[in-house]
């Protein structure tokens, strides 16, 4: 009898640890890949850009459609800037843009913001950040690494494939030395090298192009994260005179990155940023909730928020009105 | 049956001894002892004072770390003085990249326990703490002060002050004193101070080079190869610095920190086998 019982109770263990076995398996993580966008290639080439001024660079800056400021071609055909739309890459394959300025002669900003603005949410018991205390809508972010040098060292096919800019020198004790030529380096916050800006941020890097006027470089923009929304990574990319240091480079620098997949910005994106940009982020998602994410159900991060009040000291923080 | 399972047996235990046949000579990497040499005028530096005032130091104690590459070769035609081969030269004003294969030091700097000291003490060169005191106070001209700008006279408190500031409990822990062999001795013909050394896990390539130079101290006792802001950092109440370290690219750009009054090896020591103890012979003085 005993035995019996002992029997029964196992095979209910057994069958308890298979349901919970299979309900575990309720989800697999594709979820979290982004879609390929059939419409739109994974690596592409877009040829030679001017080099903008820095007073061409201001004008950019308050364009209210910076897609079409930048389309504007010259006399030789190249766009002011770029607006490059990437598909997320098939497995296994490497996406991204390139494409080519001509040096200057002295120093020029490369600069690249992906689509849109990140946070990451401040869940502190106490001290919490109420500035990101309301959660990003992470679906809508991508994130694109610089990298650049002389085209003559570029080891990749444009528009076919990404390569770097490395190359090797052979000592005369036979051994292959790889050498890193590439001259677009980031330094981190800690001060290390080869650092890249994280998801949704602008990133940039100088290049001196000291005694290498109408010297051809290129810049690989590699697509590092892309968006779960619609697969598309959308991003503003150009190159100014001068050193970024000496520019106001931030978050709204570029305004209209976030493209849908008719080339369109999204709607209240703009919004979005000049947000972020006043540190208004809460605010921001209390009065555009559609635009963030999900709260949890319990933590009323928005309060007693008056969304009239705050669109009308921020107009350009609210959408839908 | 038992036949095959004692095959088996057999045939494991067989396997696992097979296991335990690799050693570590199957690598590449070697270790290659030597000797270095720096010739006795070349512990005679010269100084100056802020009032112009000028004298000779001639004690072995103001040698700065001896620095020893291993390199693919050696050329004359690059510097003033012998320097190892370099790869290509990738940015404006820098020297293209040595490529060592390997490298040591004979000596290293170690802070002496208070903030003046900073990239002025090396290891292997004192024996005790008032040989610090007395080669600073009556070679160097610039006695040791403390932190109220009294000078240290006693071995006991530069001891103490040692132990407070480095978290120390013994002698052992501070490295620039060492009350057992000091690095060089010299040579029983009184023409060289001596040191044995040794470079070790260096790959091997038949006909690399062993070079290396010493940084010997300018007029007013500083190095070239060290770096007063890295380092460890103190912070003692209202004293905060870096305690200051070598260059981390030494070996890689040696050129770029040889400069006036250091002495340099002219050819440097070829290695034809894995067995050579190489010879370094710091003979010629770099003259700016």
């Amino acid at each position: 009898m005993k035995i019996e019982r002992f029997a029964s109770r196992s095979q209910i263990a057994l069958v308890g640890t298979v349901l919970l076995g299979l309900s575990s398996c309720d989800r697999d993580g594709r979820d979290l890949l982004p879609p390929n966008n059939e419409d739109y290639p994974a690596v592409e080439e877009y040829g030679e850009v001017q080099i903008l001024t820095s007073a061409q660079f201001d004008e950019f800056s308050a364009a209210d459609d910076q897609v079409a400021w930048c389309a504007e071609e010259d006399d030789e055909g190249r766009p002011r800037c770029l607006f490059p739309m990437l598909s997320n890459p098939e497995a296994g394959v490497t996406g991204g843009a390139t494409f080519t300025f001509e040096g200057t002669g002295s120093s020029v900003c490369v600069l690249a913001d992906p689509e849109a603005v990140f946070w990451g949410l401040s869940i502190a018991p106490s001290g919490r950040v109420d500035r990101f205390s309301y959660p990003d809508n992470y679906n809508d972010d991508g994130d694109i690494d610089l990298f650049g040098g002389l085209s003559s060292y570029y080891t990749g096919s444009p528009g076919v494939e990404l390569g770097d800019f490395k190359g090797f020198y052979t000592d005369s004790s036979g051994r292959e030395i790889e050498i890193e030529y590439a001259e677009c380096t980031q330094t981190g916050y800690l001060g290390q090298d080869d650092a890249h800006a994280g998801r949704g941020t602008v990133e940039y890097c100088d290049i001196n192009t000291d005694e290498r006027e109408g010297v051809h470089y290129t810049i690989v923009a590699q697509t590092f994260s892309v968006p779960l929304d619609d697969g598309l990574l959308s991003f503003g990319a150009m190159v100014v005179e001068g050193r970024c240091s000496q520019k106001a480079i931030d978050e709204c620098t570029v305004l209209g990155e976030s493209l849908d997949e008719d080339v369109n910005e999204r709607s209240c994106s703009r919004a979005l940023e000049l947000a972020h940009c006043n540190n208004l982020n809460l605010e921001y998602c209390c009065a555009n909730p559609e635009m963030c994410g999900e709260p949890d159900i319990d933590d009323d991060v928005c309060g007693d928020f008056d969304r009239d009040a705050f669109c009308g000291e921020h107009p350009y923080a609210c959408c839908g009105d | 049956m038992h036949t095959s399972t004692t095959y088996t047996l057999l045939a494991s235990v067989g396997l696992l001894l097979g296991g335990c046949a690799y050693t570590e000579d199957a690598l590449n990497h070697f270790d290659f002892n030597g000797t270095v040499r720096i010739p006795v005028e070349a512990v005679q530096v010269e100084m100056r004072d802020d009032d112009n005032e000028t004298w000779t130091i001639d004690d072995p104690r103001a040698m700065g770390p001896i620095y020893m590459g291993v390199f693919p070769s050696v050329v004359d035609n690059l510097y003033d003085f012998s320097h190892p081969e370099i790869g290509p030269v990738t940015s404006d004003g820098q020297s293209g990249d040595a490529y060592p294969l390997g490298g040591n030091t004979v000596g290293r700097f170690e802070w002496g326990c208070y903030q003046q000291l900073i990239c002025q003490t090396v290891t292997g060169r004192y024996s005790s703490y008032d040989d610090v005191l007395e080669f600073f106070r009556d070679e160097v001209r610039d006695p040791i002060l403390d932190t109220n700008g009294q000078e240290v006279t006693s071995g006991i408190e530069y001891q103490e002050q040692c132990f407070e500031y480095k978290y120390a409990t013994d002698d052992y822990e501070i490295a620039f004193i060492d009350d057992g062999q000091l690095d060089f001795a010299l040579t029983s013909d009184g023409q060289y101070y001596e040191a044995e050394t040794s470079i070790p896990h260096v790959p091997f390539y038949e006909g690399m080079t062993v070079w290396g130079w010493a940084d010997m101290p300018s007029e007013g006792f500083g190095f070239t190869t060290c770096n007063s802001s890295i380092g460890e950092s103190v912070y003692y109440y209202e004293e905060q610095y870096d305690v200051g370290s070598n260059f981390s690219d030494v070996l890689n750009f040696p050129g770029t920190y040889i400069d006036h009054g250091d002495y340099v090896e002219n050819e440097g020591y070829v290695l034809t086998s894995t067995e050579d103890e190489f010879v370094l012979e710091l003979g010629f003085r770099y003259e700016d």
